[in-house]
């Protein structure tokens, strides 16, 4: 078929017409009206009550406190940070990190209005520091034969052979339960930092299913405040299908999980080796004025502010990678986010980098991430 | 940002926000975290100044938030066969009783190939390409956002329109 280009057919063609799913803007307003109310709340110095009997009383009289159950799956096989932290070619943690593990953390249970009583969580494991925090949840259906839990959206189209559920059918999961009479549950769960209301991760590190009734999240979220100890807060919302249908979402309980962060943090500044500006493609060039490494036993961040000179350009917005002398990339962390870059204002811009602990080298090498192959960056230790 | 003035945002520019975070991502699993983190980094920075257009800001924090995934993670991304992802998606159309079915049918096959070859487009030109026909955002806005010059936004704009007529008006 032979078109005919116009302005018009593209304008058509890009028409939008794709719209979020019903349950992710549901979602998205429940946490703007959190915010607001926390808000709210801090304005007018008042703390929620819930969270001043929790601070007051370790004894928690007022507050239900459950250690959860595991259902009828228990200790089947279970996957643990260390499983998670060396998938990838990624390292095994280090016996240091290990006993800074909290297993099996105290958990508070809210009960919410209209959730059903379908499924057991337990938090099995929880690490973090001033920056990151990662744990582990079990999640599991309190009746196997009736409920099928997941968790990706497309999960429910997708052959189960394919998604390694120990399951040797290429139906999905939609079909495999409407074949048996069971129901397919979709859960997500959101994290947040209770005192300020804040979402710490909205999105999942890595899950593992263990059988068609369990599953293992692996959370990893940065940390918006760095208090020593803190009550995050884990949000389930459940999707529930028939066949590859969804026919209803709910609110399941909230999860109020105590947090000790353990860690010790050691701070360094560094300077580039070499102090001209770093030459770029189209003339351009940049300069780093200050680098700041901080490193606790979970990782390494490494914040560089940096000056643009010249032209805008996409060029701009420089990402690095931590490398050895040589420009090959070293020490992945899947454990942590890797970082970002972002606009300061006028010619300033920041980039963030996080790894596995280093420690704090004399040297530190990075290398700009560019379609070029990038330039390799000696930064030096200040006195 | 309030409760109602995220209602308000999602209600007004949701769809158009959506739809651009597809054609930035090519799958709907990728799609669905951009646009939830572009909402939910509008409402850490709080309300949006009132001189300043809601859907460019927006637009402005999809980018810079996807610029740096993909930038950081080249080496990792997971590749989508975006014809397949479209082709599997429904297209909600804006039934037109006034056309005949088999001029619409001719018309999505068009749309479909077009989508295509926006989608193949090297980044910058998608990036502009989208901004402009599916945001509707003027060449100023669209170099503020991405922080280049406007002749650069121009020039990427013409080489994007005679890359897509060169492909469109080839065989298919």
């Amino acid at each position: 078929m032979r078109g005919q280009y116009s302005e018009e057919k593209i304008k058509e063609a890009l028409r939008p017409c794709h719209s979020a799913d019903a349950a992710l803007n549901r979602k998205l307003i429940d946490y703007a009206k959190e915010k607001e109310r926390e808000e709210e709340l801090q304005k007018s110095g008042v703390m929620r009550m819930d969270l001043r009997r929790r601070f007051a009383t370790a004894a928690a009289a007022f507050a239900a406190v459950l250690i959860l159950g595991t259902g009828a799956y228990a200790a089947t096989q279970y996957f643990s940070l260390d499983f998670f932290a060396s998938r990838n070619d990624g390292p095994k943690l280090t016996e240091e990190v290990k006993q800074m593990i909290e297993e099996k953390p105290e958990v508070t249970v809210q009960k919410t209005e209209g959730s059903r009583d379908i499924l057991n969580y337990e938090v099995s494991e929880v690490l973090c520091d001033s920056r990151n925090l990662v744990a582990t949840v079990e999640i599991s259906v309190k009746e196997p034969d009736k409920y099928f839990v997941f968790t990706g959206t497309d999960d429910v189209v997708t052959p189960m052979e394919i998604l390694q559920m120990g399951i040797d059918s290429m139906d999905t999961i939609g079909t495999y339960c409407k074949k048996r009479g069971m129901q397919p549950v979709l859960v997500d769960v959101d994290c947040f930092d209770e005192k300020t209301g804040r979402l710490l991760s909205n999105s999942l590190a890595s899950t593992k299913y263990t059988s068609p009734g369990k599953v293992t999240y692996m959370f990893s979220a940065n940390r918006l405040t760095a208090d020593r100890e803190f009550v995050m807060g884990l949000k389930p919302t459940v999707c529930l299908f028939d066949g590859e249908k969804q026919v209803a979402i709910y609110r399941d309980d909230l999860l109020e999980v105590q947090v000790k962060d353990k860690s010790t943090e050691q701070t360094a500044f560094y300077e580039p080796e070499k102090k001209e500006p770093v030459e770029v493609a189209g003339g351009n060039s940049y300069s780093i004025d200050r680098a700041e490494l901080i490193s606790t036993e979970v990782g390494s961040y490494l914040t560089v502010d940096y000056t643009w000179h010249g032209e805008k350009s996409d060029e701009c917005q420089i990402f690095w990678t931590l490398c050895d002398a040589d420009g090959k990339e070293v020490s992945r962390n899947p454990l942590v986010r890797d970082g970002g870059c972002e606009w300061l204002g006028g010619k300033h811009w920041q980039s963030k980098l996080e790894f596995v602990n280093i420690g704090q080298p004399d040297v530190i090498h990075i290398r700009e991430i560019a379609e070029d192959g990038g330039r390799v960056i000696t930064l030096k230790k200040k006195k | 940002m309030t409760q109602e003035t995220m209602e308000y945002y999602i209600k007004t520019y949701g769809t158009e926000l959506y739809s651009f975070c597809m054609f930035l991502t090519k799958n709907r699993q990728d799609a669905d975290d951009l646009y939830q983190d572009t909402f939910l980094s509008a409402l850490e920075k709080g309300e949006i100044r009132e001189d300043e257009n809601p859907k460019s800001y927006l637009i402005s924090i999809a980018v810079n938030l996807w610029r740096n995934r993909t930038r950081k993670f080249l080496w990792r991304k997971k590749k989508v066969d975006f014809v397949d992802s479209f082709e599997e998606m429904d297209f909600e159309q804006i039934a037109d009783e006034s056309v005949p079915a088999d001029t619409k049918l001719i018309r999505e096959e068009e749309a479909l190939e077009i989508r295509r070859q926006v989608a193949r487009l090297p980044e910058k030109m998608r990036l502009v390409i989208l901004m402009h026909y599916m945001e509707e955002l003027s060449v100023e806005e669209i170099a503020a956002i991405l922080h280049v010059p406007e002749g650069t936004v121009k020039s990427r704009l013409y080489h994007a329109r005679a890359r897509l007529k060169e492909n469109m008006e080839g065989v298919v």
